[in-house]
């Protein structure tokens, strides 16, 4: 399984010298290979933070071998430990906020946790399909975060069969809207030129081509950071 | 690494979401009537503008309504992106000023425009009221004030009332949960609306709720806060 990663602060972010906050990070546990994506939301204090600690805290989570539960996945006690996590930080709904992508595979099945906005797509070189919308209120700029207990019915998982070829990509907001039609949901032609991509080249080669789109091609287009993660089977 | 570059025609472009702005200016006689209130106001608008023109992202995202009123309220101004080198000019309108018949004109604006983005399949933005009157007038119970009071409370609209010209603003100050009511004079008027604009841009900034949106503790509203 192939994973490559990249993220880039945006124009608005980047004029006041902040850092991005959108924070990937992949870490793997004997079989099992995971990555995790967040938001930091930009009302908060400690946006870059929330995002960070998400990130961490997703991956401690699932260093326990128990809790790799890739069928009925029992969301409670993630939330919990979540929510733990950012209040032993001293992070709270006032003063934090992240949203959450999880990929968590052993290569034959996945279990994918989505909270908020970004989008997950999924599918191989000749098709793709959106398989995790984004989840706002009634406004494009309120979404779910973590960390608050209501956050437990906006919290998705979605698990399945892994199988070769197959590829799933997660994005933040800041670049969702470039990758499919929010109205028609159809995906972008970029989806399968990505999925080529990550067939033909390895992680490294992978990275260096996605970031090098993020600050050539996406950039360009949004003002908000812009993070994406993509999983091959290969 | 040029072939291996993603082309414009590649990605999707979605329409862009926008942020209903809705400026509410009273301009009657008893505001107008001091040329230094609508000469700071004039140019509070410039300033206004000018920030949200310069900001790449704001650029496309502001849907602006300017309302002006004196004895009955008019639109000066449909909901609309700002056009290169456009100016707000409230109008004059002479005559009691009629802030009620204002805010249900505004109320009115506000559902058509939302019924345009709904059928244009136009995602949004919390919108924002921005108030400002002389308000002197009795205090009134029309359900234009209520329906407000009720988006304000529920996150639903991001409401900034301003007082001009040293009045009371009690009807202002029924809009919002807090009760607060910014006073604008000819010392602070260009820093209210240097202050509205940046409110602007972290009001489109993610976050849980609306409710939260609103409080705009990062921006020092209180140097305009009325003692």
């Amino acid at each position: 399984m192939k994973i490559a990663y990249a993220s880039l602060a945006g124009k608005k972010n980047q004029k006041k010298n902040m850092l991005c906050q959108d924070v990937i990070g992949r870490f793997s546990f004997d079989t099992y290979q995971l990555v995790v994506l967040s938001d930091g939301a930009g009302s908060k204090d400690y946006a870059r933070e929330s995002a960070e600690l998400m990130v961490r805290s997703t991956g401690a989570f699932f260093c326990d071998p128990k809790h790799r539960q890739l069928t009925d996945f029992q969301t409670g006690e993630f939330i919990q430990f979540i929510n733990q996590e950012f209040w032993r930080n001293d992070l709270n709904k006032k003063n934090a906020g992240a949203t959450l992508q999880f990929f968590l595979s052993d290569g034959n099945r996945y279990l994918i946790g989505h909270l908020g906005d970004g989008v997950i797509l999924c599918g191989d070189p000749t098709e793709s399909k959106v398989l995790s919308l984004p989840e706002n209120g009634p406004v494009v700029n309120q979404t779910y975060l973590f960390p608050i207990e209501e956050t437990a019915d906006h919290f998705r998982t979605l698990e399945g069969t892994v199988s070769k070829d197959d590829f799933f990509v997660f994005s933040s907001d800041g670049m969702a809207d470039l990758l499919y039609n929010n109205i028609t949901l159809e995906t972008a032609a970029a989806c399968a030129k990505i999925a080529e991509w990550a067939r033909e080249f390895d992680e490294e080669e992978l990275e260096k081509i996605l970031k090098d789109n993020l600050s050539s091609v996406f950039f360009k287009k949004t003002n908000d950071d812009i993070g994406i993660a993509v999983v091959y089977a290969d | 690494m040029a072939k291996l570059r993603l082309e414009e025609s590649d990605l999707i472009i979605n329409k862009s979401p926008r942020m209903p702005i809705c400026i509410v200016i009273e301009t009657s006689d008893a505001v107008t009537g001091d040329a230094a209130n609508i000469r700071n106001i004039r140019r509070g608008l410039r300033t206004l503008t000018d920030d949200l023109r310069s900001s790449q992202a704001m650029r496309s995202l502001a849907d602006i309504c300017l309302i002006s009123f004196g004895g009955s309220a008019k639109i000066t101004r449909a909901f609309g992106v700002l056009n290169d080198g456009e100016e707000l000019i409230p109008e004059t309108i002479s005559g009691e000023p009629d802030l009620t018949a204002a805010l249900e004109l505004m109320i009115r604006e506000y559902q058509i425009r939302l019924n345009d983005y709904e059928a244009n399949r136009i995602k949004r933005y919390t919108p924002i009221f921005v108030i400002i009157s002389g308000d002197e007038q009795a205090e009134d119970h029309s359900p234009a004030i209520s329906q407000l009071y009720h988006w304000s409370r529920t996150g639903k609209v991001s409401i900034i009332p301003v007082a001009v010209g040293g009045m009371v603003g009690n009807t202002l100050s029924r809009l919002t949960v807090s009760g607060d009511v910014y006073q604008m004079d000819s010392m602070n008027y260009e820093e209210i609306f240097n202050t509205l604009g940046k409110s602007i841009e972290m009001l489109s900034r993610s976050s849980a709720n609306a409710v939260e949106s609103l409080k705009l503790k990062s921006i020092d509203w209180n140097d305009f806060r009325r003692k």
